[in-house]
């Protein structure tokens, strides 16, 4: 590509501000707490367990664990089953 | 009053009850929640699945606030794990998220059958019982599955007796009584129970324990089925206990046979 990039262009990966949770891009306003996530997905913190770039997280430190650009999460809820 | 004497022990821990209750497919979880109690169940399984990302307000209760832990040792599953990477993953986050270091390692990705896949079951249950994990594996009645996982450190192994769900009970008799006759752990016998006959069997048969979920969650009076397998699970027992007669080909007189007319 030799032309030069539009003012107007889409965000390079420098400033977008999103996420990969549950397998799908999530923006967000980056950096943020687990807890500040959850809260924005509408998700109370204590009905969900998160993994954190595979890292399972104590919801102890939800608050405290703060999101970059990218970072991976699974978010999962403790439900019915056999 | 329990007509069984011996409790339950599973790592350490012991239980008066020897029927253990999945909690899924109540109609709803305080129909869940009585039918447990009325169970007299102290151990109670649960699921972990994705939650719903989309904003809506999620459907699923938190099952949790329905289960109190002073009752009930909470169990989580691996049901959904496709294999031992995801299974493990799954037993991580339930202890992350505060739930006893305990596991019910489920992997069967086939969902026409349910069953258990051995090979990425006993990986999982290795890596599993390093991390210091009480391993219940759920497993296809094979005796020498069971054995090569006792021998790595399993809490319980848990055969089959029909697919999950399937209600056609103890179809894998003879391979379940080699397993037990084997254990060196408890032998829980999980799945396609869907009689309290079906679980008396299971447990005259000698098993430690039966979990059972559908037959219970789906009756039309879930509590009273809940009673029912109640009484099933302790009448085996105590039948158990008290030591079966011994089959034969032929009747054995039960009053004198000495000739009373001539």
């Amino acid at each position: 590509m030799s032309q030069p990039p539009a003012s107007n262009s889409t965000p390079s990966a420098m400033n977008a501000s999103f996420v990969i949770a549950n397998g799908k891009r999530i923006e967000c306003q980056l950096p943020c707490s687990i807890a500040d996530f959850l809260l924005a997905q509408n998700l109370l913190p204590r009905s969900v367990v998160v993994e954190h770039n595979n890292e399972a997280v104590a919801p102890s430190e939800f608050v405290r664990r703060q999101l970059k650009v990218g970072d991976r999460l699974e978010i999962v809820k403790i439900v019915a089953g056999g | 009053m329990s007509l069984s004497n011996q409790p339950l022990v599973i790592a350490g821990r012991s239980f008066r009850s020897r029927l253990i209750l999945g909690t899924g497919k109540f109609s709803s979880p305080e129909a869940m929640r009585e039918a447990a109690e009325v169970s007299g169940a102290e151990m109670v399984t649960v699921a972990l699945r994705r939650a719903d990302l989309s904003g809506r307000n999620d459907p699923f209760a938190n099952i949790l606030e329905f289960l109190s832990p002073d009752k009930f040792l909470v169990l989580p599953n691996t049901s959904g794990a496709m294999n031992a990477e995801e299974a493990v993953r799954l037993a991580r986050l339930a202890a992350a998220a505060g739930l006893p270091k305990w596991v019910k390692l489920e992997i069967h990705p086939d969902p026409r059958y349910l069953l258990p896949d051995p090979v990425e079951t006993l990986k999982a249950a290795e890596t599993l019982v390093k991390e210091g994990f009480a391993v219940l594996p759920y497993i296809n009645a094979d005796p020498v599955l069971a054995k090569r996982l006792q021998d790595i450190g399993t809490a319980t192994v848990m055969p089959l007796g029909a697919p999950i769900g399937s209600n056609r009970g103890l179809q894998t008799r003879d391979q379940i009584r080699i397993i037990i006759e084997q254990a060196v752990v408890p032998v829980v016998v999980d799945a396609g129970l869907g009689a309290p006959s079906h679980a008396s069997e299971a447990m005259e048969l000698g098993a430690d324990a039966v979990l059972v979920n559908t037959a219970i969650a789906v009756a039309s009076d879930p509590n009273r089925m809940a009673a029912a397998f109640r009484m099933a699970v302790e009448a085996g027992r105590a039948a158990f206990e008290a030591g079966l007669p011994a089959q034969q080909e032929t009747a054995a007189a039960t009053s004198p046979l000495t000739a009373f007319l001539d």
